[in-house]
């Protein structure tokens, strides 16, 4: 439990993702204009990285087993990118 | 042979991926702490660009274009887990500084702007060219902002310390150094009217005239718009 605290307290805000690590500039730069934009992009991202964290973790051990760890890259991309295409269209849905 | 050497002037001046479309800013702030580091992201990345471009253009009659895309994405993918292998091989120094950076190369805006506005509708050479221009206006922006980052916040150029001896801001080789920087160039672009992102000139057209990023969902909105002016 301990763990898990300290783990979200350091990515948010010791190491933060945008501000520290530097990834994720170009829509920051892009939504940062109007409060609303943020907070709807937040939120989808914060979606989109809890689910693909989860099926990329489970995809990775299966590569592993198999010996294929250089398919990472590839696999990781396309898992991502068919998330983003279920949030667009949950989000079209919902709003 | 002249319109094999029009992309490179392109992409080093007037179409500077940094300075004037403003691409790829996550790897530009990220390892720009030393010359070096910045001059290997910048070399790293026009690699994959040049492949890139040539085979997506090899390929642009055959890609159908609904699944552009997933097609380009799985080119450059591929493309980059191949330099990233040979790079841990043969560079190891420079993959150790990189990190993970190599694979966020993926999803540089750069590669996917460039595939998408320019090798999907040229031939394979010109392709290549582009992806040339391209590419050295990168390595050129990313080996000057950590030229500039490395001598004020080290006091070293490209790993040589500078004869003369003064206290280095350490601020600029960390990360709000980044900010800084980029916040200069940008206000130094701004007042000094250069083309930039940030710069576009106000333009008659109803479709605001910014014909750099006119292409793919945005060329499609830009053709609707101009054809309710049409109909007026």
């Amino acid at each position: 439990m301990k763990t898990l605290i300290l783990t979200l307290i350091s990515v948010s805000l010791v190491n933060n993702v945008v501000l520290s690590q530097f990834l994720g500039l170009c829509p920051f730069l892009g939504v940062s204009k109007q409060t609303k934009t943020a907070l709807s992009m937040g939120g989808a991202v914060i979606f989109v990285i809890t689910i693909a964290s989860a099926v990329t973790n489970l995809l990775y051990r299966l590569l592993v087993l198999f010996h294929v760890e250089y398919l990472e890259t590839v696999s990781f991309i396309l898992i991502i990118a068919a998330l983003v295409q279920l949030v667009e269209l949950f989000l079209k849905k919902i709003f | 042979m002249e319109k094999y050497l029009k992309p490179l002037y392109n992409g080093i001046i007037k179409e500077n991926p940094t300075f004037v479309l403003m691409l790829g800013m996550c790897p530009t702030l990220a390892v720009t702490t030393s010359a070096i580091n910045g001059m290997g992201m910048g070399l790293t990345t026009m690699t994959v660009l040049i492949m890139s471009n040539f085979l997506i253009s090899l390929l642009r009659n055959i890609i159908p274009s609904r699944m552009r895309i997933p097609g380009y994405i799985v080119i450059v993918a591929s493309l980059v887990t191949v330099v990233q292998l040979l790079l841990q091989g043969y560079i190891p120094s420079l993959y150790d500084t990189l990190g993970i950076y190599i694979p966020l190369i993926v999803v540089n805006c750069i590669i996917l702007g460039r595939a998408e506005a320019f090798a999907s509708k040229n031939p394979p050479l010109l392709s290549m060219m582009d992806g040339i221009g391209i590419g050295l206006g990168f390595t050129l922006a990313l080996t000057c902002i950590g030229l500039v980052r490395e001598i004020l916040g080290s006091g070293t150029a490209f790993s040589v310390p500078l004869p003369f001896s003064f206290e280095p801001i350490t601020i600029f080789v960390m990360a709000p150094g980044a900010f800084f920087v980029l916040a200069f160039l940008t206000a130094i672009q701004n007042k000094l009217k250069l083309p930039s992102a940030t710069n576009t000139k106000e333009s008659s057209l109803k479709c605001g005239g910014n014909c750099v990023e006119c292409y793919g969902h945005q060329c499609q909105i830009n053709k609707s718009l101009l054809k309710e002016e049409l109909k007026k």
